[in-house]
């Protein structure tokens, strides 16, 4: 009687989980591709997100954007910036080399913040001006 | 029978009257699950390129992202090698390569990545809304729902070991293919992306890297310069 009983307790155990199918699709039966949520598979989840403008960045010089991100690893992100300043966003990192332009922009995290960094070179000694920036942390590792 | 379903809003929100935007997860809505996440490494040459390969056998060109930790291990350069240098990669139908360059740094030395490739392809999914405002439906009362990964305890595991919890907001899909024009989202505001291309004859898909390409405004996701982009459009707001 106690073996089965401990057969019976396994055979619940393992078949813990959730499953959330997609509309239309049978929750039974649909790959996993076709469920919405599973916990089979993570999501990635979004802790904090938000934006601004970068302060002008003057000739030949690299400014940097920093966000506490008050995680204790290393998280996963994702940023996206406006380099015409006509809400026109593209994810990073980005650079351009026109005749007279040179542009970097790049992020990247480390255990304690989130930093967004662009250079600006310009032969006729222009400050780059109004590049907005878009950014989500994640409680996903960025580094495992 | 076309009524069932289930969704979760954040922490906060009213999952009756909240926007789309505000939802964990909807039956409605696909998210972007993590099939992998995993840790490679590879040595710097002294010239040409050494390969990585993750064998994945999805069957299908899937999403993904290559994250550098540079030779210290201790960053997270996302989709580069480190400042300035976008990562040379190129996603299979079965696998993902990952290229390390010689002008990455000293040869010889040990270049580690995160890579993230996650559950689906590129296959239609047409743009869908429920509720499309920005206000935020906001609740007073504190319901939420958390699930962990398997093989975790969810009242005790940490927030990263969790499938899912409706204190953070997640990736819905609001619309997501493969395009050859621009593609109208009309969502009327900036959402999150993730953009590939591929070119007639390639066999692979690739992150777009130092081209003013795949950008997004409010109601349009903009044609990459390529044959093909492949897309997935969130329903993400900065808030």
């Amino acid at each position: 009687m106690k073996i089965i009983l401990i057969i019976l307790i396994l055979i619940v155990m393992a078949d813990y989980g959730f499953r959330i199918s997609q509309g239309g699709k049978d929750v039974k039966t649909c790959t996993d591709k076709e469920c919405v949520i599973t916990s089979k598979y993570s999501n990635l989840k979004g802790s904090l997100s938000g934006g601004g403008t970068f302060p002008d960045i003057l000739n030949n010089t690299t400014r940097t954007i920093t966000i506490a991100h008050g995680l204790s690893y290393i998280p996963f992100a994702r940023v996206l910036i406006d380099p015409y300043g006509i809400e026109d966003f593209l994810e990073l990192p980005y650079g351009e080399a026109t005749g007279s332009n040179t542009l970097d922009a790049y992020y990247y995290c480390d255990a304690t913040n989130l930093y967004i960094k662009i250079y600006q070179g310009n032969a006729f000694g222009e400050s780059r001006v109004g590049i907005d920036y878009k950014y989500f942390i994640f409680i996903d590792k960025g580094k495992l | 029978m076309g009524n069932f379903g289930s969704a979760v809003s954040q922490k906060g929100y009213d999952v009756k009257t909240c926007a789309d935007r505000f939802l964990v997860y909807s039956s409605a809505f696909q998210t972007l699950k993590v099939f992998s996440v995993s840790s490679v490494t590879g040595t710097i040459p002294a010239s040409g390129s050494n390969t990585i390969t993750i064998t994945h056998n999805l069957g299908a060109y899937a999403p993904f992202v290559v994250i550098g930790n540079g030779t210290g291990n201790n960053v997270a350069h996302f989709n580069s090698y480190g400042p300035a240098l976008p990562v040379v990669s190129r996603q299979y139908a079965n696998s993902l390569q990952i290229d390390i360059p010689s002008y990455v740094g000293t040869s010889g030395n040990t270049m580690y990545f995160t890579v993230y490739i996650f559950l689906d392809d590129f296959s239609t999914i047409t743009e869908t809304n429920i509720n499309t405002g920005i206000s935020s439906g906001a609740s007073s009362t504190d319901y939420g729902i958390r699930i962990s990964k398997d093989g975790y305890d969810v009242k005790t595991c940490t927030n990263e070991q969790c499938v899912l919890s409706s204190s953070f907001f997640n990736q819905i899909v609001h619309k997501k293919g493969i395009a050859t024009a621009d593609v109208s989202h009309n969502l009327g505001y900036v959402p999150n992306v993730l953009v590939f291309v591929r070119d007639t004859g390639d066999s692979y898909i690739r992150t777009i890297t130092y081209e003013f390409d795949g950008d997004v405004d409010v109601n349009t996701l903009y044609l990459a310069f390529s044959d093909y982009m492949y897309y997935i459009i969130f329903k993400d707001k900065v808030l």
